[in-house]
């Protein structure tokens, strides 16, 4: 019906007649259903217009998951958990060693170890032992005896060997750095990655080392780098996805963003010593039919990079898992602050 | 008078909003650039051309809503700017898992269904507005 004053009697009239009524100084209130109408009549049409333009941009937008054309196969492997563990943070890097297990806390400053025999969790490094800004990649010897902590340029490791409380520096580890597109061991150069306009954002990706391969690990495309340092023998090998490298970036000033070309496909990964464990945001096709949204690892043989099969890793409190840490035959998954242990079965 | 308190309260809020989430993109242009970049939803247009559109578009309804004979344009054209935020910032949200916003200041740093909620509410205040807007015309 439209808007009524209880004071005023209601009065509707057409177009002619309102201009009528105007012209003989009728009060302007009698014509207000009217005037309620043509802007209810305006507001829809805005509503419709808002909605319609929406819908093209949705048309036109960029998608935010990389699609994949096959299908994983999830028969494989099996995973039951084990236990949770809470760290006093978001644990943005985990490495499992032995018994232990290693979270850096970037709010604390400071890396936690969990026994998971004795079910212990303390302080293994921090501001007391040396004050470091941030770290951004830890390794373990793989006597466990000494720890590398890099910083944000990756160029300085501090190396500390907690059994003799140690600490050292080293310019150049054994270790796989990337400085902008080219791939470094120790002085050489041992990969260059497809050269755009970016100031090296579409080879970003991490490090992921076991007993005798090192791997690096683009965020956004497919290409897995694996190193072995022993043969000083470079190989490649395609994620399931087998998408190329494309420039991601927007100049920004003097630097460069990510652009909404940049959708991640591999988020982290560990390995063991037959597997590498990849978490892929590729949805494949048993995903889009199923309607589910969520990672998989997807793992590799590491001696020939061919595709194994596939796991789905259960849902915790609605957060993502950011790390992933394997020990024998134990998967552990950081979703941020809690640690869950996993038995995964082949 | 009294009556009038309302629609002033609604033009005041409004036009406090454009101008101080217009002023805020325009201290940092370079920024609200570079996040436009980064939207899924708008990365086949033109940033040069957007940008400024935004901004003008902004500045266009603090004017329209600070003069007595613009108002009512003014109102409708701040529904149908905040209806678009929100409904840009909603499919962001429910439907993409990269969602830059290139809303500056503290708008900017609220979280995204804070941010949603709070366009929503001035997408109501505006259509309020609207709807309040001839009564007071009429007295």
């Amino acid at each position: 019906m439209g808007y009524q004053n209880p004071d005023l009697p209601l009065i509707y009239v057409s177009h002619s007649s309102m201009l009528l009524l105007r012209g003989c100084n009728q009060h302007p209130l009698t014509t207000y259903p009217i005037f309620m109408k043509k802007n209810l009549w305006i507001l829809s049409a805005l509503f419709c217009s808002a909605f319609i333009i929406m819908y093209i941009l949705v048309r036109g937008a960029e998608p935010d998951r990389i699609v994949s054309d096959v299908s994983r196969v999830y028969d494989h492997y099996q995973l039951k958990t084990l236990d949770t563990i809470v760290f006093p943070g978001r644990v943005s890097i985990m490495r499992a060693a032995g018994d232990n297990i290693y979270g850096y806390v970037y709010s604390q400053k400071a890396i936690f170890r969990y026994n998971t025999l004795q079910h212990q969790l303390d302080t293994f490094f921090n501001d007391g032992i040396k004050a470091l800004p941030i770290v951004t990649r830890i390794e373990i010897s793989d006597d466990s005896k000494a720890f590398y902590l890099f910083d944000e340029t990756q160029e300085h490791i501090t190396v500390y060997q907690p059994s003799v409380k140690k600490l050292d520096s080293l310019r150049i580890g054994g270790f796989l750095t990337r400085h902008g597109t080219q791939l470094h061991f120790k002085d050489s150069t041992i990969q260059e990655f497809t050269h755009f306009e970016d100031g090296g954002l579409s080879a970003d990706g991490f490090f992921v080392n076991d007993a005798r391969y090192q791997f690096y690990i683009p965020f956004y495309n497919s290409g897995i780098v694996k190193y072995d340092v022993s043969k000083n023998a470079v190989f490649s090998f395609q994620t399931i996805d087998q998408s190329p490298p494309i420039n991601i970036a927007v100049p920004t000033g003097n630097i460069y963003a990510r652009s909404p070309k940049a959708i991640i496909i591999n988020s982290t990964a560990t390995a063991d010593a037959n597997h590498l464990y990849v978490l892929s945001y590729v949805l494949s096709q048993d995903a889009i039919q199923s309607g589910y949204r969520g990672p998989a690892v997807d793992v590799y043989n590491i001696n020939n990079g061919k595709y194994a099969g596939s796991f789905r890793l259960p849902g915790f409190q609605n957060k993502p898992v950011l790390q992933l840490a394997k020990c024998g035959d134990t998967l552990i998954a950081a979703y941020e602050r809690n640690i869950l242990r996993f038995k995964l079965s082949d | 008078m009294k009556k009038e308190y309302p629609i002033f309260a609604i033009v005041g809020l409004l036009g406090l909003l454009f101008m101080y989430a217009a002023v805020v993109k325009a201290m940092d242009y370079n920024l609200f650039l570079a996040d436009m970049s980064k939207s899924p939803l708008l990365v086949k247009y033109d940033k040069q051309l957007l940008g400024p559109a935004v901004l003008g578009v902004e500045f266009l309804i603090v004017a329209l809503l600070s003069f007595t004979t613009t108002r009512k344009s003014g109102l409708f054209l701040s529904f149908f700017v905040m209806l678009l935020f929100t409904l840009y910032l909603g499919t962001l949200y429910f439907f993409y898992t990269n969602i830059p916003c290139s809303c500056g200041g503290i708008l900017g740093k609220m979280s995204y269904p804070t941010h949603i909620a709070f366009n929503a509410g001035f997408t109501l205040l505006a259509a309020t507005g609207v709807m309040l807007y001839k009564t007071n015309n009429a007295k």
